[in-house]
C-alpha cells in the first residue's frame, strides 16, 4: 500500500545527499569523457553524424587539446558544486553525445557510456523545462534549489529505468517468451566471448590458478551441464528488467533493484569479460546510496535516542 | 455566515449521503425502511457512484502518469530510431538512444573472428592496435548486413567467399585506424587476414568449426567488390 501511495513521487532527498550524488556523478562523467579520439572519419555514420559528419569528426579532434580538457574540468567542477546546472549539464551532454556518436560511427556499436549521456539528457531536459516553466531567469540559471534538484534526481532514476525497460521490451519483441527457453544457449555466447578475449591479447583465460581467472571456464562448464540453471541465472536479468519500474517506488525499492542489478552486472562482467562499469556506478549513486544513507540516518538517530 | 453554514451542512449532508448510500440502498435495508422505488434509486446511486469512482481513478492515474512523462518520453526516444530509421542494424542507433539489442535473441550458433598475419599466426589486436576482437566482429557483422541483402540469405548461410568483401573491409579498417607503431607491426607480416569460427552445441558439448578465411588485405591491394 505504501508503495502505491508513493509510487510516482520523487524521493525527498536531503540537500547533503543531493550534493554527494552530484559530486560522485561528476566523477563518473569525467571517467566517461574519452582521453583522446584517433578516428578521423565516420565510415558508418549513426545519430548526429548522419546530419553533421564533419562537426562530429572535428569535435573528436578537440579531445586531444589540453585547453579543451581543462575547460571541461572547470565545467565539471561547477556542475559538481551545483551552480549554473542549466548551463553546465547541457554542455556536458553535448560533449558526451559527440564523443559517443564518433565512437559508434566507426562501424561497431558500443553501449558502454550510453547510460551516462542518457542520464545527462534527462537532467538537461528537466532543468530546461523547469526554467521555462517558472521563468525565474536569474535564480533559475545560476542557482539550484533543492526542490528542483530532487526532481533532477528523480528523472535520473527514470532515465536508468527507461533504459532497462527498453532492453526488456526489445528482448520480448525479438524472441517473445521463447527468450527464457533459448537462454539455455547462453554458454555459446560465453564461449564466444572467452575466445574473443583470448585473441585480444593472445592470453588464455585461466592461465593462472586464481579463482577469478578460472571463473569463465567453470561457469561455461556448469551452465552447459545444467540448462535449467542457465535459464534461472540469465532469466533473472530479464525479470529484473521487466519489474524495474518498481525502483521508482521509494528508497527501499530503489535499493533492492540497485543491488540486484549491480550483482547481475558484476556476475556477467566477471564471467564474460563485458564492461558494465558506468551502469554499476550510476546504480550505486542514484539507487543504492539513498537506501544506505537513509539506513545510516535512522541508525544514528536510534543510537542518539538510546544514549539520551 | 448563513452561506458558509449552508455550505458546511450541504457538504456534510453530501458526505453522509455518499458514505451511507451503499448501506441505505442495500436490498435488506430498503425492505426494512419500505422505501418506494428502492430498486431504481439503488441503481441510480450505484451508477453515480461508479461514475465518480471512475472519474477519480482516471484523474489519479493521469496525475500519477504525469510524473512519469520523462520515463515515457525516454522510452519512446529509444524505440523510435529502431522503428523509423534505415535498414541496417547500425542505423537503429542514434546515440544516446538505443533499443539495446544485446542478447535479445540466442541463436543456435554464433561466431567470432580473429586476425592473423600472412603466415596465419594470430595477432593480439588489443595489444598491438588497441582494438578488441569484439569491435572487429561488430564491424564485420555490419558489413554482412548489406551482403546478406544482396544474396537474400541469412548471415550464417553466406559462404566464406560471399563474406569476403566484408572481411577485406574489416582488416583494411584495422590497418587504417591503427597508430604508426601498430602499422609497423602489421607490416612485418602482410597480408592481414580475417578468420571466422562458428560455435554450436552438439550433444551437450560446445563444438567449434574449422577456421574460415573471410578477409585478406594489404596496402596497395584492392578490396573484393561486393
Amino acid at each position: 500500500m505504501s508503495a502505491a501511495k508513493t509510487f510516482f513521487k520523487p524521493t525527498p532527498f536531503a540537500s547533503w545527499e543531493l550534493a554527494v550524488m552530484r559530486m560522485l556523478f561528476a566523477l563518473v562523467i569525467w571517467d566517461a569523457i574519452p582521453g583522446a579520439m584517433t578516428s578521423v572519419a565516420v565510415p558508418q555514420p549513426t545519430g548526429l553524424a548522419l546530419f553533421f559528419p564533419d562537426m562530429v569528426v572535428g569535435f573528436g579532434a578537440l579531445f586531444e587539446a589540453v585547453w579543451f580538457k581543462s575547460l571541461l574540468g572547470v565545467v565539471l567542477v561547477i556542475y559538481a558544486l551545483g551552480s549554473a546546472a542549466v548551463i553546465t549539464t547541457p554542455l556536458l551532454l553535448l560533449v558526451t553525445v559527440f564523443a559517443g556518436t564518433l565512437t559508434n560511427s566507426q562501424g561497431a556499436i558500443t553501449h558502454h557510456s550510453q547510460i551516462v549521456s542518457l542520464v545527462l539528457l534527462a537532467q538537461s531536459g528537466c532543468l530546461v523545462y523547469d526554467l521555462i516553466r517558472h521563468r525565474k531567469w536569474r535564480t533559475g540559471l545560476l542557482g539550484q534549489p533543492v526542490d528542483r534538484e530532487i526532481q533532477v534526481a528523480y528523472v535520473t532514476q527514470q532515465a536508468v529505468v527507461a533504459a532497462y525497460m527498453v532492453s526488456a521490451y526489445t528482448k520480448l519483441k525479438e524472441s517473445g517468451l521463447d527468450w527464457f527457453v533459448n537462454a539455455a544457449r547462453f554458454p555459446i555466447q560465453l564461449k564466444k566471448n572467452t575466445r574473443m578475449a583470448y585473441f585480444n591479447e593472445l592470453k588464455e583465460h585461466g592461465s593462472d590458478s586464481s579463482f577469478l581467472a578460472n571463473l569463465p571456464a567453470q561457469a561455461e562448464a556448469l551452465l552447459i551441464a545444467s540448462p535449467g540453471l542457465c535459464r534461472i541465472i540469465i532469466g533473472s536479468g530479464l525479470v529484473l528488467e521487466i519489474a524495474v519500474v518498481l525502483a521508482l517506488a521509494g528508497r527501499a525499492w530503489a535499493f533492492f533493484f540497485g543491488v540486484a542489478f549491480v550483482l547481475f552486472h558484476s556476475t556477467i562482467s566477471k564471467i564474460m569479460g563485458l564492461d558494465f562499469d558506468f551502469n554499476i556506478y550510476i546504480l550505486s549513486i542514484f539507487f543504492i546510496l539513498p537506501g544506505v544513507s537513509a539506513a545510516v540516518v535512522r541508525w544514528s538517530r536510534a543510537t542518539t535516542k538510546r544514549s539520551r | 455566515m448563513r452561506r458558509e453554514s449552508q455550505g458546511f451542512f450541504t457538504k456534510l449532508g453530501n458526505r453522509i449521503l455518499w458514505s451511507t448510500a451503499p448501506i441505505l440502498t442495500a436490498r435488506p435495508v430498503c425492505h426494512l425502511l419500505f422505501i418506494d422505488g428502492a430498486s431504481t434509486l439503488r441503481q441510480e446511486i450505484s451508477t453515480m457512484h461508479n461514475q465518480v469512482r471512475l472519474q477519480l481513478l482516471g484523474k489519479r492515474v493521469l496525475h500519477e502518469l504525469r510524473m512519469l512523462i520523462p520515463l515515457i518520453l525516454l522510452m519512446l526516444s529509444c524505440l523510435i530510431p529502431k522503428i523509423s530509421r534505415g535498414e541496417r542494424t547500425q542505423r537503429y542507433e542514434f546515440f544516446p538512444f538505443s533499443h539495446f539489442p544485446m542478447y535479445s535473441d540466442f541463436d543456435e550458433r554464433d561466431y567470432y573472428v580473429y586476425v592473423t598475419d600472412g603466415n596465419d599466426q594470430p595477432i593480439a589486436t588489443e595489444t598491438v592496435a588497441a582494438v578488441r576482437s569484439t569491435k572487429l566482429k561488430k564491424i564485420f557483422d555490419t558489413e554482412l548486413d548489406s551482403i546478406q541483402k544482396k544474396y537474400k540469405k541469412r548471415k550464417d548461410q553466406l559462404s566464406a567467399e560471399q563474406c569476403r568483401p566484408g572481411g577485406d573491409y574489416t582488416v583494411k579498417w584495422l590497418y587504417e585506424n591503427a597508430s604508426d607503431a601498430a602499422r609497423e607491426v602489421f607490416s612485418t607480416g602482410m597480408p592481414l587476414r580475417l578468420y571466422r569460427i562458428y560455435i554450436t552445441e552438439e550433444k551437450g558439448e560446445l563444438v567449434e568449426t574449422p577456421p574460415q578465411l573471410v578477409g585478406e588485405w594489404s596496402p596497395g591491394r584492392k578490396e573484393t567488390a561486393q
